[in-house]
């Protein structure tokens, strides 16, 4: 009996133990629902465990709740990491089996591991959620996922300091007071898991100050930054709508732009190019930022897994907006291009337009059911090919319609650049051959093959069946990829980059295309001064290959011209881009060892007449200059989304010295490279 | 008196089984560590900078932890070449002394020239190459091969090794 009594007390004992290390009981699924930023959040495919709750990743609602706050998910069967990104670049990991979550150096605990069931994976919702700055917070029977504003970070540097804060949804704040020592700014539909205060000693920032008030479904913290007198702040670049980055230094140092009345994402104010000092205290009320657009929301079904709120209450002001609800137009800027204009247009949402043009050269765009931030815009630019731009709010009722209106001189080709969060109408002085009169479009809708008569069809039209975009032969009729090679040994390929279809970066107003293509044209002139037969892939606008190829397709039909030809040289003009607008520079890029004396020689005759910052010629697997056969280089002549760079790319005599520069180089590699050396092959 | 003892026996096992398991979940996710590159703004550069592993240590499943570290960038406020915002890894595949790495389609948003991508897909090779036993890495988009991304710069069609730059 007592063997029996030490039987059953061991396996009570091993039951017991199963029952601790087993992941989760084995339960039928429930729904849970939880408040999430003016919605319900509703997940199928949930299970309550150990006061948290296991939701499959795939769960709708789960999926939602990740894109709210811009967080991707990234897991694959047969290995055993879950690692979350957040917007503002942090990475939460958790382990199959482990339930420890860990993130931005803090590691947490979660109630259980996250598991496999039935091929979908489990995860601690609610663990997960905090890891994301999400608190879930208990208000009678309900659950509020209430978003934080969850991190702070200081950065000093020399006598400057930068205070980024990063929260769970993009940043929707209103500057509330401005004084010499004292910053107060409010950020509404977030709660706070930072300090109360925090005292620093940077010598620019003394003490942060937040404080949390409305109610739990739609918060708002008010952070105060109190500094010490004479001390400048800015708006300085944060990565992600997530975070919002200020510096703080002594008056004249860099400090990126004024902080605005108020932002909300989506909206663009008008900016503000310089930092500015502390302003005087303020005695009345900020002005109430604008509106968002007036959207009026249906309530959803029964079985919709998401009910909505109105807009008011939706902190980030992403709801989905009713085809009814008008538009803002929040900016029209007018920046030069070429001989003409580029306009940009910016919308709060997504919008509709149709544009026109009148025989008298008058060329207009409709936006309908838009509103016109601000008392419209009246530019007369001088300048060759534009005589007017206008902006105004044409109709109020029975629909509200922006209309935009430029005054041509003579028939100016007008191209439409979809933008994010917008467009851009870039009028560069030619002249328009397609005769279209009419044609439509929208912002916000998938992109269209533009419009505008450069050699790819309107919205609408369409292409006959193996027809080319670019039917213009180069020579005596023959397709121009396959001509003769009127003397290998004397001919250089230029490639303009990009083209047709294809814009290449956008940006100050700028289209790569389109200076590529100026830069070739008068590079081109230079080196047939010298003597050189040259063969251009692209003379318009156009594809190279054919309209809108793909881009293994229009890369190769470049180098096609080049290897079939058997030039001497072939030089690719583009030109940079990149996320951060302080980079800024010119680069030669090379990939093989026959190219780099041809990219040496190019950037050492660049760089004296540019006046740009010199990146240097270095080497880089880039296709072009990879498939070539002969010596070949990708000239990257400035940054696009560098303001200085782009002003200098505005200048025709700067493109004259770019064309000059890689002349010269040409020059100077050709008189110490014989011909049979440079086309040896090697790679 | 020997059944007593058993009984004791099973409940100290079952003790130190449980502590034991206790103890494995406990402990630290630091411990060992993996090195990744990100490419300084220069675009030439590549600084190391270490981060915990989990407690997996396939090498899979390591190579999916370092490659999605690659995507989402150094510590925020690090000046950096980075990936896109939302570029994520798909998934990852050891093929020999080859890491196949498929990222997602985000990174078709990027309208960024030569210099980003070269300095994107460098941090990426650098990483994965430090790996034990691999020596190059083969990148699909969104599950398709591709010669470049779209606007076409940084050729993608073949494996990339250090030796590629």
């Amino acid at each position: 009996m007592s063997r029996f009594r030490a039987r059953a007390g061991s396996a009570f004992l091993a039951l017991t133990l199963v029952a601790l290390c087993a992941p989760v009981p084995l339960r039928a699924q429930e729904a849970s629902a939880f408040w999430f930023v003016g919605t319900k959040l509703i997940l199928e495919r949930s299970i309550e465990v150990k006061g948290d709750v296991a939701v499959a990743i795939h769960d709708g609602g789960f999926e939602r709740f990740l894109g709210k706050l811009g967080a991707t998910l990234a897991f694959a069967p047969g290995q055993s990491y879950v690692i979350l990104t957040t917007a503002d670049r942090r990475t939460i990991t958790l382990t199959l089996g482990d339930a420890q979550i860990s993130g931005g150096g803090v590691t947490t605990r979660a109630p259980f591991a996250p598991y496999l069931e039935a091929n979908e994976l489990y995860v601690p919702f609610l663990a997960l959620a905090r890891a994301l700055y999400v608190e879930p917070v208990k208000i009678g029977s309900e659950t509020v996922l209430q978003p934080q504003l969850g991190g702070l970070d200081v950065r000093t540097e020399a006598k400057r300091t930068t205070l980024t804060f990063r929260a769970a949804i993009p940043l929707k704040y209103t500057k509330i007071a401005e004084s010499p020592e004292r910053l107060t700014i409010a950020f509404s539909g977030v709660a706070s898991t930072l300090p109360q205060t925090r005292r620093l000693s940077s010598g620019a920032v003394n003490e942060v100050d937040v404080l949390v008030s409305g109610n739990p479904k739609n918060p708002t913290t008010t952070v105060t930054i109190e500094g010490p007198a004479g001390v400048a702040h800015g708006l300085a670049t944060a990565p992600s709508s997530n975070e919002l980055a200020l510096a703080f230094g002594p008056s004249g140092t860099a400090l990126g732009g004024a902080i605005p009345e108020w932002f909300t994402p989506g909206i663009t104010q008008p900016a503000v190019a310089q930092a500015l000092p502390m302003k005087a205290p303020r005695t009345a009320a900020t002005p109430s930022p604008a509106p968002l657009a007036v959207a009026t929301y249906a309530p959803s079904g029964n079985t919709a897994p998401v009910a909505t709120l109105p807009p008011e209450a939706i902190a980030g002001g992403s709801g989905t907006q009713a085809s009814a609800s008008p538009v803002y137009i929040t900016d029209v800027g007018v920046d030069p291009l070429g001989d003409g204009v580029s306009v940009r247009v910016s919308a709060s949402g997504p919008v509709s337009y149709e544009w026109h043009r009148l025989s008298d050269n008058r060329w207009y765009m409709d936006f309908k059911n838009a509103l016109l931030s601000g008392s419209g815009r009246d530019e007369r630019p001088n300048v060759a090919a534009v005589d007017a731009v206008r902006a105004r709010q044409v109709a109020t009722t029975p629909i509200p319609i922006v209309r935009v209106a430029l005054t041509l001189k003579g028939e100016r080709r007008v191209e439409i650049v979809p933008l994010d969060g917008g467009l851009s109408l870039a009028v560069d002085g030619s002249t328009a051959t397609d005769g279209m009169r009419v044609g439509s479009g929208a912002i916000g809708a998938p992109p269209v093959v533009p419009a505008g008569g450069f050699g790819t069809p309107y919205p609408g039209e369409t292409l006959a069946p193996g027809a080319s975009a670019y039917p213009t032969p180069l020579g005596s009729g023959a397709p121009w990829k396959y001509a003769a090679p009127p003397n290998g040994s004397k001919l250089i390929v230029i490639d303009p980059g990009h083209g047709g279809s294809d814009s290449g970066a956008l940006g100050n107003g700028l289209i790569e295309k389109n200076l590529t293509l100026d830069i070739a044209l008068r590079l081109r002139a230079l080196l047939v001064a010298q003597g050189w037969t040259v063969k251009m892939t692209r003379t318009t606008d156009v594809d190279v290959a054919r309209a809108n190829a793909a881009d293994a397709e229009e890369l190769q039909a470049r180098v096609d011209v080049a290897n079939l030809q058997n030039a001497r040289l072939f030089i690719s003009v583009h030109i940079n881009s990149f996320t951060r607008s302080d980079l800024n520079g010119t680069m030669t890029f090379y990939t093989k060892a026959i190219d780099k004396p041809l990219a040496d020689a190019v950037q050492r005759d660049l760089m004296p007449l540019l006046g740009t910052k010199d990146d240097g010629a270095r080497a880089g697997r880039l296709y072009v200059t990879r498939k070539t056969t002969m010596p070949a280089i990708l000239v990257e002549t400035g940054f696009i989304s560098n303001s200085s760079d782009a002003a200098l790319m505005r200048s025709p005599d700067f493109l004259q010295h770019v064309a000059q520069g890689i002349a010269n180089g040409v020059r100077d590699y050709t008189r110490t490279q014989p011909a049979s050396a440079s086309m040896a092959g090697e790679r | 008196m020997r059944s007593l003892r058993t009984l004791i026996f099973v409940a100290l096992f079952a003790a130190a089984a449980y502590g034991a398991w206790w103890w494995f979940n406990q402990r630290p996710a630091a411990g060992d560590t993996v090195t990744v590159y990100y490419t300084k703004l220069d675009g030439q550069t590549e600084v190391p900078w270490r981060v915990s592993l989990g407690s997996a240590r396939d090498l899979k499943s390591v190579a999916f932890y370092t490659a999605t570290q690659v995507l989402a960038g150094p510590a925020p406020g690090v000046d950096a070449i980075r990936f896109p915002t939302g570029t994520h890894v798909n998934a990852v595949d050891v093929e020999g002394s080859t890491i196949h790495v498929d990222i997602s389609k985000e990174i078709d948003s990027s309208a960024a020239g030569g210099f980003a991508e070269d300095g994107e897909f460098k941090s990426l090779v650098w990483t994965l190459t430090a790996l034990p036993n691999i020596k190059s890495v083969r990148i699909t988009i969104g599950g398709a091969k591709v010669a470049t991304l779209p606007g076409g710069h940084f050729e993608l069609d073949e494996p990339l090794s250090r030796s590629s730059w």
